[in-house]
């Protein structure tokens, strides 16, 4: 099998039509380079939220894309996006998950930067000359990085859509998820489950608003004992609906006594972002057969305890690499990895619900949100978007 | 204690931790539920040794209600990521005891504190990994014999990007 991921955009228009794709796009090395630079590298990817670096000092390390990072609130409050790399040599300044600090300093020859970037100290400066200008080998910020609701989204781009623009509909998602709070707010500091699973990243993306799958793949799942039977069925209200941009949702609010109730909203914020009630999740890419889930509940700031204990115990059974959920999910995406090596048939299909596409809305099982993603991703890998 | 007494006891803490480990490998699951006593936590910490369940994540912590669906779901077979079950081999070593003191014990008896370590070989297709851990049992004697009400499990990486567990460790 040749290669398609370098052939241009052409080769794209031909491996992804309206409701189904061809399986290549999950194993072919270079389609996930190509990926990795149209997608992961130009545009706008969650990173994390300001609550994870509440108070000045405090930084979590990340990877936007393939590409170590550094989150930090600095000395004045501000919140700060660096590449986690010294402008030196190139060792990472920071090899910690998390923490607080007010300097990073290389392991190497010791440059060491204060939490605002600026290289403060280095050992033998002199030894440099006296054209040497520190304020020009400080830390490098991420080309852009932009808050929405104390979402923290970067882009290694210098240029291109706003965030706003990026999120369009999507924001809906963020606004229900912070509005469950009565201030508004949500905070993110129980700490992440980072569970590495050999599968490409677009089968967690997809799975997002996959309610086919429910009861099949966590049939065995006690959790679901606690849920009505008709939960997962077209005929039980629920409405999947494509965002545009690649979001999408799952909307159970016209459902009376539905699981979502009172809690956030169920969604997908294109390309790694997953909002699930009480929870977050982000799709990093690792390998073209790789990923890593990271995942964390919310806090609802000036929610009573009580009210966000059963979410947090939820978490911990259902999540992360020994919940009885996720472990489902990763068998099963990483089957489906070792499943598309065979060439034949070509076709993922992605036909339930298409008579529905017109109105972006269909029932609760259809695949309505997976086609706005693939639409959306068609326009990035060729040039219809730089083309509109 | 005597000395005699204590090599007694450390015999018997040792074999209940080797059957422990036994059942689990020949998936022997509602036996192992049964080395539980009648209230119980199994947890297993994530991002550090000793982070607060109540308010930070953990990779695992089990009530024992909770404790009974995991085992159900092993052995309900539809769980499928148990399609094949993992294989594992458990390799408990280093085994200390330290009295405590009677608090959160079943009946008020002495409980004991057993620190060991594990090493888990863990198959299934394609995946060969293998899990290192500290491990604290808080064991009672219930009725004659030794019941688990505690068990915590410090995986070395559990601070790291982790592959499923969906077996006991």
């Amino acid at each position: 099998m040749s290669e398609v991921g370098d052939s241009g955009s052409s080769a794209y228009e031909r491996l992804i039509d309206a409701d189904r794709v061809s399986g290549r796009l999950y194993t072919d090395p270079a389609v996930f380079e190509r990926e990795m630079e149209r997608i992961h590298h130009r545009g706008w990817m969650f990173v994390g939220h300001e609550s994870e670096v509440a108070a000045p000092g405090e930084f979590v390390t990340r990877r936007l894309g393939r590409q170590p990072v550094l989150l930090n609130r600095d000395d004045t409050g501000a919140v700060r996006l660096w590449s986690n790399r010294c402008p030196h040599r190139g060792a990472t300044v920071c090899a910690l998950n998390g923490g607080e600090t007010r300097f990073f300093r290389c392991p190497y020859h010791g440059w060491t930067f204060d939490n605002a970037g600026a290289l403060v100290a280095l050992p033998g400066e002199e030894g440099f000359g006296p054209t040497f200008d520190r304020d020009t080998h400080g830390l490098a910020p991420v080309p852009r990085m932009e808050t929405y609701r104390g979402f923290v989204f970067a882009s290694w781009s210098h240029e291109g859509q706003t965030l706003a623009e990026h999120l369009g509909n999507a924001r809906d998602l963020i606004d229900r998820a912070c509005d469950v709070s009565p201030v508004g707010e949500i905070s993110l500091r129980a700490g992440w489950l980072r569970h590495r699973i050999g599968a490409n990243w677009k089968m967690a993306a997809e799975n997002v608003c996959d309610f086919y799958h429910p009861p099949i793949t966590h049939g065995s799942s006690g959790l679901m004992g606690g849920v009505s039977p008709g939960y997962f069925s077209d005929a039980y209200g629920g409405v999947t609906r494509d965002l545009g941009g690649g979001h999408g949702e799952v909307d159970y609010r016209q459902t009376e006594g539905g699981p979502q109730t009172g809690l956030g909203p169920h969604g997908f914020i294109f390309p790694n972002l997953f909002i699930e009630a009480s929870s977050i999740f982000v799709i990093q890419p690792v390998g073209v057969a790789e990923m890593t889930h990271l995942q964390t509940p919310i806090t609802w700031v000036g929610l009573p305890e009580k009210m966000q204990r059963p979410q947090s115990r939820r978490f911990a059974m259902a999540f992360g690499a020994a919940g009885v959920i996720e472990p489902d999910d990763a068998a099963t995406w990483e089957r489906m990895q070792l499943g598309l090596q065979a060439g034949e048939p070509e076709w993922v299909v992605l036909e339930r619900g298409v008579q529905f596409d017109h109105t972006r809305e269909g029932r609760a099982l259809d695949e309505i949100v997976m086609r706005g993603f693939w639409r959306h991703y068609r326009s990035l890998m060729t040039d219809e978007a730089a083309a509109r | 204690m005597s000395g005699v007494d204590e090599l007694l006891e450390q015999q018997r803490v040792e074999q209940f931790l080797f059957l422990e480990a036994r059942l689990i490998d020949g998936r022997r699951f509602a036996d192992w539920e049964a080395l539980w006593a009648e209230d119980g936590i199994y947890w297993v910490p994530a991002n550090g040794d000793d982070t607060d369940p109540h308010s930070q994540v953990s990779l695992i912590y089990d009530n024992r209600s909770r404790i009974h669906n995991r085992v159900e779901r092993y052995l309900g077979g539809k769980a499928i990521s148990q399609q094949p079950p993992p294989r594992t081999v458990h390799l408990v070593s280093n085994v200390t005891i330290e009295r405590a003191a009677s608090e959160g014990t079943v009946d008020g008896d002495v409980s004991l504190v057993v620190h060991s370590t594990v090493q888990v070989a863990e198959s299934r297709p394609g995946v060969r990994v293998d899990w290192v851990g500290r491990v604290v049992h808080h064991l009672v004697e219930c009725q004659g014999a030794l019941r688990i009400v505690f068990k915590k499990v410090v995986l070395v990486d559990n601070d790291q990007e982790l592959t499923t567990i969906d077996f006991l460790l």
